[in-house]
């Protein structure tokens, strides 16, 4: 009868912590993080083309500078760190070599801002889906979890959300 | 070449259905120089617009020589009047901005390109013929007379079998319409043409070998000239 | 294979491409006209009706044209208010302000549009002023004015950033020295009481006794600069009865550094890095609770890219526009072609195939139609430039747009498009009766 208890209450318990559990890996699924470093909702826009541009909000919690150096993607032939600028009136990503990020502050790769430069698309990228790349760090490499949005989107389904 | 007309039980109804036209039988030689007479609306330029397969819901059959006319789809009689037939107006029916060569040789425009050359060729020996001195000269500024003989070369471009004229004469002063009927009657016969007048004019009229009359729709018994 | 063409179209270069993309728009123009008068010479004719109506094909060009005119026109000024703002803002690197509205402050900043917007004090200046990555941070002073002209309060290594050498005498060195911008109506050695406030709020003779004279003009920028007076921060300050920015040991120091406690504040600062990345870097830092950073070039592009939504429904509009016109005009011209029913009778009396009536009505309404369409190029081409004077009067920015690819593009599909909206007509021409209309 204690055992049935034990049981009947464990279930319970995990029947009432299933959905949140399922939420929490959601959650955790637009989260990465690297010894104190958090990359949170990195996505892109769906596109037939064969680049396109990756944005993430860059969170550094630890009491050092950190550097964000480019990154890797399996699907693209090559990742640049890359900064907007406007010039004659027009829409200019140019390549950065690094952008450091200042100890307790966040860095927000963002449309008109920063963003990582996906060039040589080995597919589409269709809205719904997602893909993994890595970010480079000098602290190391860190895996994220890129949500591809509709080709329009400004920002990320879940901005907004607290992580 | 020449092509004798063959008429059997030729109906034209208008729109509504009304009997507009009903010839039983009519016959014409090639070569021959007939005359429409009759009122005004007893349906002689209808007679005239059925016999080159302009005029629609006609029923029965308009032969020129194998072709029956009003068995051909449109296309086909299209090319039949392009290749047989001349049709003078009453009003001449000109552009008035072109030249009296780009006028008579308007059908150089459409027709086939094999036809072109002997078009114009035609065109400018017609004209000449017709005392047209100045062919290069815009129509707009030529007498009545002049014009319904730009008219006349025109009709004859294409040296078809058959001219048919619709009041030629009408629009012209008396003394450009003896000359137009001289000019007219005088070029159908050398060029051995089946030409079919619409007049009221005795004198056109009486230069042709014979005058139908239709009343009410109807051929009258001939009254003919020979 | 679509990948490939895909490729393909993506490796010419954008010249190669925008010609493609023009043949393309205007293939179907080309395809129907070849199609339509293919074996027929019906040009004479089409001549000759043309001319025998020429008022009313004049007026039809006329309308055609000036509704692609402005519309082409309108879509070119677009694309060159885009490049002028941008342009405008384009030695705004980074702007670091008190929290707020980033839109706000990029009006008041960067075109000098009068807003009232909380001050940045000496201990964040000088935080920003001597951070590394920071090689200029100039603070931008602004909110009183004289004449119209609006004073803004900064550094002589600003002005040197915004516009390099001077075009006419130097850079001021003293508090009471000021230099003007290239349209200010005022000639060097004018000197003048500045007033409190700009525009309709100004406040005459607030500062008396705060004279200030003329000794240098900026080169043109192409900005609302160029209506500028431009001030020693220290100037602006002083005439507010505020503190100079320096040390009363330093007091006629002009341009930094400047001491924190004596530091009485500045709406705005211009930071500059050397490097782009140093500029997201020295963004990211400043962006926090009590500082507000942002790239003017990016605020702009956002409102840009609200502008090109508008710029894509103002197209959408501008070619449903034309297209009204087009069809006005071609319902006008199944009127006219009553006033030559006749004639176009005759030639189906005379054997004319079908085909060849069809082929004169439709060149005739092609030739109004690309007739017009040239025209409202031409219309396009002169409203583009009378326009764009109008505006850089009106705002200070300026803007020398011109018809380009999108608006030929634009043009090439609405040919087409208008051009087979031209085989009605001809159709309907072939509908009437030959015998009735011969008989006129």
């Amino acid at each position: 009868m204690i055992r049935f208890l034990v049981t009947a209450t464990m279930t319970g318990f995990f029947a009432f912590a299933g959905p949140a559990t399922a939420s929490d890996d959601d959650h955790d699924h637009h989260l990465s993080e690297l010894h104190g470093v958090k990359a949170i909702h990195a996505w892109t826009r769906a596109t037939s083309d064969d680049h396109a541009l990756v944005f993430v909000e860059i969170e550094n919690e630890t009491d050092k500078e950190v550097i964000l150096l480019g990154g890797e993607a399996d699907n693209a032939g090559s990742v640049d760190l890359v900064g907007f600028q406007l010039v004659d009136g027009k829409a200019v990503y140019t390549p950065l070599p690094q952008v450091p990020v200042a100890a307790g502050s966040e860095l927000h790769l963002e449309p008109e801002a920063l963003a990582m430069r996906l060039e040589g698309l080995t597919g589409k990228l269709e809205k719904g889906q997602e893909f993994e790349m890595e970010i480079e760090f000098d602290i190391g490499h860190m895996d994220v979890h890129v949500t591809i949005e509709a080709a329009d989107a400004k920002t990320h389904s879940h901005a907004g959300h607290a992580h | 070449m020449t092509l004798p007309l063959t008429l059997r039980n030729l109906t034209v109804r208008a729109s509504n259905g009304r009997v507009l036209l009903n010839v039983d039988d009519l016959e014409i030689r090639p070569g021959e120089a007939v005359g429409i007479r009759g009122p005004s609306g007893a349906g002689k330029s209808t007679l005239l617009y059925a016999l080159c397969g302009l005029q629609p819901n006609s029923t029965g059959e308009i032969r020129w020589g194998e072709t029956d006319i009003l068995s051909l789809g449109e296309g086909q009689r299209a090319k039949f009047r392009r290749e047989n037939v001349g049709i003078i107006f009453q009003d001449f029916l000109l552009f008035e901005e072109l030249t009296a060569l780009g006028n008579a040789a308007l059908a150089a425009a459409f027709g086939e390109k094999k036809r072109r050359r002997p078009i114009r060729a035609n065109v400018e020996r017609m004209l000449g013929h017709l005392g047209i001195e100045d062919m290069t000269r815009s129509v707009d500024s030529f007498s009545g007379g002049e014009r319904q003989r730009v008219a006349i070369a025109r009709a004859l471009a294409g040296d078809p079998a058959i001219i048919l004229a619709d009041e030629p004469t009408a629009s012209l002063d008396r003394e450009a319409a003896d000359r137009l009927i001289s000019d007219l009657t005088d070029l159908a016969r050398e060029e051995n043409k089946t030409f079919i007048a619409v007049s009221h004019d005795l004198k056109l009229l009486d230069r042709m070998d014979r005058v139908i009359e239709i009343i009410d729709g109807r051929l009258a018994p001939e009254a003919g000239n020979d | 294979m679509i990948e490939g063409l895909t490729d393909y179209w993506q490796s010419l270069p954008v010249l190669t491409q925008d010609l493609l993309r023009l043949a393309l728009l205007l293939l179907p123009a080309i395809v129907t006209g070849l199609a339509v008068v293919s074996g027929y010479r019906p040009f004479s004719l089409v001549g000759a009706l043309l001319w025998r109506f020429r008022w009313t094909n004049v007026m039809f060009v006329l309308l055609i044209g000036v509704s692609v005119g402005i519309g082409v026109g309108l879509l070119a000024q677009e694309r060159g208010l885009r490049r002028g703002t941008a342009k405008a803002a384009e030695k705004f690197d980074l702007i670091v302000a008190a929290p707020g509205s980033e839109i706000t402050m990029l009006f008041a900043a960067v075109y000098l549009q009068p807003s009232d917007v909380p001050l940045l004090g000496g201990g964040i200046y000088h935080e920003i002023a001597t951070n590394k990555r920071v090689s200029l941070a100039a603070p931008i002073a602004f909110g009183d004015s004289y004449a119209g002209a609006p004073i803004v309060g900064t550094t002589p290594q600003f002005i040197q950033h915004l516009t390099g050498d001077l075009a006419e005498g130097r850079l001021f060195a003293a508090s009471h020295e000021a230099i003007a911008g290239s349209k200010v109506d005022l000639p060097l050695g004018t000197t003048y009481t500045p007033d409190h406030g700009i525009g309709d709020a100004v406040e005459e003779n607030a500062h008396e006794g705060h004279e200030s004279t003329i000794v240098g003009r900026m080169k043109p920028t192409g900005s609302p600069w160029d209506k500028a007076i431009l001030v020693p921060v220290e100037a602006v300050w002083e005439v507010h009865g505020l503190a100079n920015g320096h040390t009363p040991e330093r007091i006629d120091q002009i341009g930094p550094p400047f001491d924190p406690d004596y530091f009485p504040g500045t709406p705005a600062v211009l930071v500059r890095a050397e490097a782009l990345w140093e500029n997201y870097a020295l963004r990211s830092e400043f962006t926090r609770s009590d500082t507000m950073a942002f790239f003017p070039g990016a605020v702009l592009s956002r409102l840009h890219g609200l502008m090109g939504d508008i710029r894509q429904i103002m197209s959408m509009m501008a070619v449903i526009t034309q297209v009204l016109v087009t069809a006005g005009v071609l319902t006008g011209l199944v009127v006219l072609t009553r006033l030559f029913a006749r004639r176009l009778a005759l030639l189906r009396a005379l054997g004319a195939p079908r085909r060849f009536v069809f082929s004169v009505v439709w060149s005739y309404a092609a030739t109004l139609i690309l007739s017009g369409s040239l025209l409202g190029l031409a219309v396009g081409w002169v409203s583009v430039k009378i326009i764009s004077d109008i505006v850089s009067a009106r705002t200070d920015i300026l803007v020398t747009a011109s018809l380009g690819w999108p608006e030929f593009h634009l043009l090439a599909g609405f040919v087409s498009l208008t051009i087979l909206l031209a085989l009605l007509p001809a159709a309907l021409i072939l509908r009437r009766p030959v015998v009735t209309d011969l008989r006129g």
